[in-house]
């Protein structure tokens, strides 16, 4: 029984990653959908705090980026970033002024998503529902506070969300897509002092296009939207101030791409 | 005989130049997902050491070209941190001077993030069992030691505290059929600190201006299985040695040297 189940698995990992045939259904848009990439990303994130007061965060950030839609229709895309910059116009609380770590959690993370693709219109429409896993860092200020400026290794985010990506094709050379992400980060930074984790809801939206230029030489360009729904009332710093978080004031960025086809 | 040397060698470069879709793409066209301990050895300017155990993980692109040219991207984030108390002015979560730092949530190795790339060119040798693959080498590495965010002033450290790096390696692989293959890299790099603690470092607080660029010598032995056609397992071992080019002052740990493992787990193309 333990050898047939060993084999089922062994057949369904070579069933699964097969090598792109031109003949099946998805050929078309795995001219888009398989590829690699290195990218820079620009964001600005809104901040609030306890007393409605309005901050944001600039933030840069560089990636690598891998993408795959296996012949059978499974569909998956790892991301990988790290912040480059990250500037804060806050000018009151934990996080201005001084510091190393302003109130922007994210400084960097690795994402997984993994979906099947169907087919609405031959060569042309796909949809793909999706979910995703990862794992991101909570870096802000205020949580190194919480934790007495503990071990930074500490302070992440598990990323786990559901999504849905709409890819059209023009032709050979054009592809847009519209994808629209749930997602929630479970805080494991283990505040002390009564401060209750900060997980959160994240709602993002993002518009991109593919583009085949030469040969395996892809750009790619996307936009996003996202909003934030704190899950806890968010601590006090020790001057009073209520803490900056991500809120549903919104954050917005875009990314661009460069990389190759496969 | 110098004539029949001289045609050999040409004839050897050509064949190892042109040699056209290589079956070393079955191994190099791939990308992976690693996992990574390692082990790093602390020391300061009284040489007294301290150990640091981490775990990083890692994605990595790789692709060979026909034409013979190689590309590697790799970016790593560390996942796991330890390391013991190491006094005041390293500001590493002990009693007493970190209830107010945030540098006390860093420990002294400052390779906290990482990005570099590779590109080079392959050369075929032995009927395309052998590669021999000179290359260069640059990336962008945080230069998160605490020391550096307190020698900053406690500027934004993600804008302010990083490495650029550039180096310089050659990397031999040798292939059983298509699939196994086993290879030696090694990478000479300069980690050029850009977060001016050269310029602003408290010499009241460390004794001495400091700067963390260093040399960098990495040696990576590594195997790669394809257990299916498609399907990629690799495993690695690396030791680093750094050479710093500032005297260090007394109470201050910089690393001296690193040994880890690397298990990753991916798909060729």
């Amino acid at each position: 029984m333990k050898k047939i189940f060993a084999q089922l698995v062994l057949f369904g990992i070579v069933g699964l990653v097969q090598s792109a045939n031109a003949d099946n259904n998805y050929a078309s848009f795995q001219q888009f959908n398989r590829q690699f990439n290195l990218n820079f990303g620009s964001r600005f994130t809104s901040l609030k705090n306890g007393a409605g007061e309005v901050a944001g965060v600039t933030t840069q950030t560089y990636g690598l980026n891998v993408e795959r839609l296996f012949d059978n229709g499974v569909w998956f895309d790892v991301d990988g970033n790290i912040a480059s910059s990250s500037l804060t116009n806050q000018t009151n609380g934990v996080g201005s002024g001084q510091s190393a770590f302003n109130q922007d959690p994210n400084l960097g993370g690795l994402n997984a998503k993994v979906g099947y693709s169907f087919i609405g219109v031959a060569d042309h429409l796909l949809l793909t529902p999706y979910g995703l896993l990862g794992r991101n860092t909570n870096l802000s200020a205020s949580t190194l506070v919480n934790n007495n400026n503990s071990n930074i290794s500490n302070n992440f985010y598990y990323t786990a969300g559901l999504g849905g990506r709409l890819q059209y094709l023009v032709n050979d050379t054009f592809s847009f897509y519209l994808d629209q992400l749930v997602g929630y980060n479970w805080d494991q930074s283990g505040p002390v002092n009564g401060i209750m984790p900060q997980n959160n809801m994240v709602y993002t939206t993002t518009l991109g296009g593919k583009f085949n230029v030469y040969k395996q030489l892809q750009i790619g360009l996307n936009g996003f939207y996202s909003f934030y729904q704190n899950m806890a009332s968010l601590p006090q710093d020790t001057t009073g101030t209520s803490v900056y978080s991500p809120c549903n004031c919104g954050s917005y960025g875009g990314t661009i791409s460069v990389g190759m086809t496969y | 005989m110098k004539k029949f040397f001289i045609t050999m060698g040409f004839s050897a470069l050509s064949s190892a130049v042109l040699a056209s879709p290589s079956d070393f793409q079955a191994f190099q066209n791939q990308y992976n997902i690693g996992y990574q301990f390692s082990q790093m050895t602390l020391i300061n300017g009284d040489q007294h050491t301290a150990p640091v155990n981490q775990q990083s993980i890692n994605l990595e692109v790789e692709h060979l070209f026909d034409m013979g040219i190689w590309a590697d991207a790799n970016l790593n984030m560390v996942t796991y941190y330890s390391q013991p108390y190491l006094g005041s002015g390293n500001l590493n979560g002990g009693p007493g001077d970190c209830a107010d730092s945030q540098a006390c949530a860093l420990g002294q190795n400052p390779f906290m993030y990482s990005f570099t790339m590779r590109g080079g060119y392959a050369f075929s040798l032995l009927d395309d069992n052998l590669q021999l693959t000179p290359y260069a080498m640059f990336g962008r590495n945080a230069n998160w030691a605490a020391s550096t965010v307190v020698a900053n002033g406690y500027q934004p450290a993600s804008s302010n505290d990083f490495f650029l790096t550039g180096g310089l390696g050659v990397r031999a692989a040798y292939r059983f059929g298509k699939t196994v293959m086993l290879y030696a890299d090694q990478l000479y790099s300069y980690n050029w600190d850009q977060s001016g603690a050269i310029k602003t470092i408290q010499v009241e607080q460390y004794g001495k201006s400091y700067a963390a660029t260093n040399y960098q010598f990495t040696t990576t032995l590594g195997v790669r299985y394809n257990i299916t056609p498609d399907f990629q397992v690799g495993l690695s071992g690396f030791w680093n040695n750094y050479q710093h080019q500032s005297n260090i002052a007394g109470v201050v740990y910089i690393p001296q040297n690193t040994f880890g493992q690397m298990l990753s787990v991916g798909l060729t193309y």
